[in-house]
Formats: structure tokens, C-alpha cells, sequence
């Protein structure tokens, strides 16, 4: 008899839960919610990663679109960006087919990538030399991305990460400012301030959001969980009455 | 029979946006911490007359005033409604905007002020909580704002007819960046809500 309202597949999802509870062990043990950890997580990398695939999607393509469009002076700044640019391409194309293939992708090519997104709009910012610059904006997608895939604490080491790279990144060219202008010097060191601050702020909210989905899914769960049991205590209750 | 199942599901989408407002509402707090941080920066360092301090510091004080309210009823558990949080979520836009074309001290106006960057955070949050219906129009407006805030007060990138194609070029940028934030946010919101709803069946 089917089941009304899809409660069969609710009954499925609920066992299939509850199997990957018991085949897959949190090697530290550690569960919330009676939720194997390790197993949740690597589903939040999953559906994260599309998002880190569309982040690097527009820094390509506005990047060439700018190339194009309103070529750098500096024939080196071309060259290097460009170079810079197909790479990033080349990878994520890779990353795009084989999330579209549904095959596995290594953890260690996720964390890699989003590596390589920080290290790629860093190195255009270090090539122009210049702040601010508009090049900085893109750091926003790419680590919002990463917010919502990453655990909190890799979130906040790629973050901070980010954050010294910018801050060193930016003294060249402010030291060059105050240089021609002493009185430029407390605007620059404002507006490092507000960059600084909404580096951070992105990547945070991004993670505050991915943290309070989890646990709405583990509350989800758990319910589950709860009503399975109980039904489970009533038909054996049921069995033993009619006994 | 068929009546009942629709009227299950449009009780079960119901419940889901009031959930998402319920539970997200919290982003949107926290991005606004951190514009209003980045606008007591802004005003306290750059801005050297009392009196002008004083005014500067208006605007931020009532987002500080809306944001203790909001975040101090949903840890409270009694969150903001939906409509209230869009009212909000325009209020922050409108800071923002106002913040760039009046240019406290010696911040600059338009595209020369760097406080464009605080739509992010905003849009960010916005995009992760409300329907994506909502969140198109509410990148619109802030891109509109931008745009128009930049155009209006800077004359450089347009004028006498001529283009600069510099400046231009910055201010399309950052219309495009601010238009990819949202998209993703809103992509993760469906993103989730698909996760939820294949668990539920």
C-alpha cells in the first residue's frame, strides 16, 4: 500500500540516516544530535561546493571582461593577470565537470582551490600596486563561498589568511600614497580599517548562516529520530496487547 | 483528498518561510554590527569638528538603536517579522548610500568613498534569508542606488560627455561584485532549502 504524504520516503530517509550513523564512525567520537559529524560535514563541503565553483565563475569572467575591456598599461600586469586567469579557468572547468559528473572530488582540491582563489586576487592586487583598488572586491565572493563549506574554524583560518595577505599587501601602496600626500595618510588607514572589518564580516555572516542551517538539519533529525522510536514503542506495545 | 494534500503543502511552505526568517534573521543582525562598525570608524577617525561629529555619528546611533532592537528580540526568541525585516534590511541600504554621497570628513563622496564595500555583508545577509524574488529586487535597488549615487556625484566618470573609461571601469566592477554576492547568497538559500526538503521527503 503506498504510503500517503511520502512518509515511505520519510521512513527512508530516516533509516538511511540512521545507517550512516553506524557505518561511518566519527573518529574522534564526536556526534551531535546522534549524527555522525564527519559524514554531515562532508555533505556541507558537497553542497557548498558549487557555490566556490560560481565564486571563481565570476572572478573569471569579470576579470577577462576588465582585461578586455580597459587593458592595464604595464604589458607585464596583462601577461601575469592573464596567465593568472587561465589557470583559475583550467581548474575550475575541472571542478565543474566532475561536480557535474557527480564524482568524488578529494577534500584536499576543495581546500586547495580556495587557496588558490586568495593567492590569485592577491597577486593581481601585488601586480597593480595600488589602493584601493577595485580588484579588492573580489575576495568578497570567493570567501563567501568558502564560508558556507568550510567548518567554522577552516573558515576562519582561510579569513585570517586572507586578511594578513590584503594588510600586507596594502602598505606598499599606502606608504607610496602618504609619500606624495602625508595628509592622504589617515583617509588610507580609514578605509584599510573598513576593508579590514568587512573581510571579515562576509566570510562570518557566510558562516553564521552554514552553522545555524546545520543545526536546523540535526533538529530535523533528531525529530525524526524521536518519532521513529515512538512508533516503533507503539507497534511493539501493539503486538504485546493483542498477545 | 486533494484539497487537503495541497493545503498540507502550502502549510508545510508557510512554515518554512517563517522558519527562514526565524532562524536567519541573526545573519542580517551581525552584517549590520559590522556596518555599524565600519561607520564608527568612518566618522570617529576621519571627521575633526565636534558639531559635524555629532551629525555623523546620527545615522549610525539609529542603525545601532533598530539593530539592539531586532537582535535583542530574537535572542529574546521573539524575532522580527517578515515585513519588519525588509523595512531594516532598506534602512541599512539607504545608510550605506547616504553615507557615500554626503562623504563624512575627508572620506570623499561616490565612487571615491570606500564605504561601498559595507553593501556587502548586507546584501549577503539578505540573500541567504529572503525568498529569491525578494533578494533580486533588493541587489537591484542597491545597485541602482550605487550607481546612481556614483553618477550623480561624481563627475569624472562622465563628463562633458566624455567617459572615463578608469573610472567607469571601477564602478562597473563593483556593480558586478555586488550582484555576484547576492546571486550566490540566494543560490545557498535554494541550495539549502533543496537539502531540507529531500530530507523530508
Amino acid at each position: 500500500m503506498p504510503c500517503p504524504h511520502g512518509s515511505h520516503d520519510r521512513e527512508h530517509n530516516m533509516t538511511q540516516s540512521t545507517d550512516l550513523r553506524s557505518q561511518s564512525p566519527d573518529p574522534n567520537g564526536a556526534k551531535i544530535f546522534g549524527i555522525d559529524l564527519a559524514r554531515v560535514i562532508n555533505d556541507d563541503m558537497k553542497s557548498g561546493l558549487p557555490m566556490i565553483i560560481y565564486a571563481r565563475w565570476v572572478l573569471v569572467i569579470t576579470g577577462f571582461g576588465l582585461i578586455i575591456w580597459n587593458p592595464p598599461d604595464n604589458l607585464l600586469e596583462i601577461q601575469i593577470s592573464v596567465l593568472i586567469l587561465i589557470g583559475l579557468a583550467v581548474g575550475n572547468f575541472f571542478l565543474q565537470v566532475e561536480v557535474n559528473r557527480e564524482r568524488p572530488i578529494r577534500t584536499w582540491i576543495v581546500y586547495a582551490a580556495s587557496v588558490v582563489d586568495i593567492v590569485a586576487i592577491s597577486g593581481v592586487l601585488v601586480l597593480t600596486n595600488v589602493f584601493p583598488s577595485s580588484t579588492y572586491v573580489f575576495y568578497m565572493p570567493a570567501l563567501l563561498a568558502l564560508s558556507v563549506t568550510f567548518s567554522t574554524f577552516t573558515t576562519a583560518k582561510y579569513t585570517l589568511t586572507a586578511l594578513a595577505t590584503y594588510l600586507l599587501i596594502s602598505i606598499g601602496p599606502i606608504n607610496d600614497l602618504v609619500g606624495s600626500d602625508p595628509s592622504a595618510g589617515t583617509v588610507a588607514a580609514t578605509n584599510l580599517i573598513i576593508h579590514a572589518l568587512i573581510l571579515v564580516a562576509v566570510p562570518f555572516c557566510g558562516n553564521v548562516y552554514w552553522r545555524l542551517e546545520k543545526a536546523r538539519r540535526a533538529q530535523e533529525i533528531e525529530a525524526d529520530l524521536v518519532e521513529q522510536q515512538l512508533t516503533e514503542n507503539f507497534e511493539t506495545t501493539s503486538i504485546g496487547g493483542d498477545a | 483528498m486533494t484539497t487537503q494534500t495541497i493545503d498540507t503543502n502550502a502549510d508545510f511552505l508557510q512554515r518554512e518561510q517563517a522558519e527562514d526568517i526565524f532562524f536567519g534573521q541573526l545573519v542580517i543582525n551581525w552584517a549590520r554590527w559590522f556596518v555599524i562598525a565600519a561607520g564608527v570608524a568612518l566618522v570617529m577617525i576621519l571627521m575633526t569638528d565636534p558639531d559635524e561629529l555629532a551629525v555623523g555619528l546620527l545615522p549610525i546611533v539609529g542603525l545601532m538603536v533598530v539593530n539592539f532592537y531586532l537582535h535583542g528580540r530574537r535572542l529574546a526568541r521573539k524575532p522580527a517579522n517578515r515585513g519588519l525585516v525588509a523595512i531594516s534590511s532598506v534602512l541599512d541600504l539607504a545608510v550605506i548610500t547616504a553615507v557615500i554621497a554626503i562623504g563624512p570628513g575627508d572620506a570623499g563622496t561616490g565612487l571615491g568613498n570606500q564605504f561601498y564595500v559595507a553593501y556587502f555583508p548586507v546584501i549577503a545577509a539578505f540573500g541567504f534569508v529572503m525568498p529569491r524574488r525578494f533578494t533580486v529586487v533588493y541587489i537591484l535597488i542597491a545597485m541602482v542606488a550605487y550607481a546612481t549615487t556614483c553618477l550623480l556625484i561624481n563627475a569624472q566618470i562622465v563628463g562633458g560627455g566624455e567617459v572615463n573609461w578608469n573610472t567607469f571601469e571601477a564602478l562597473v566592477t563593483r556593480l558586478i561584485v555586488i550582484g555576484a554576492v547576492g546571486g550566490l547568497a540566494s543560490f545557498f538559500w535554494r541550495v539549502q532549502r533543496s537539502r531540507r526538503r529531500d530530507f523530508n521527503g
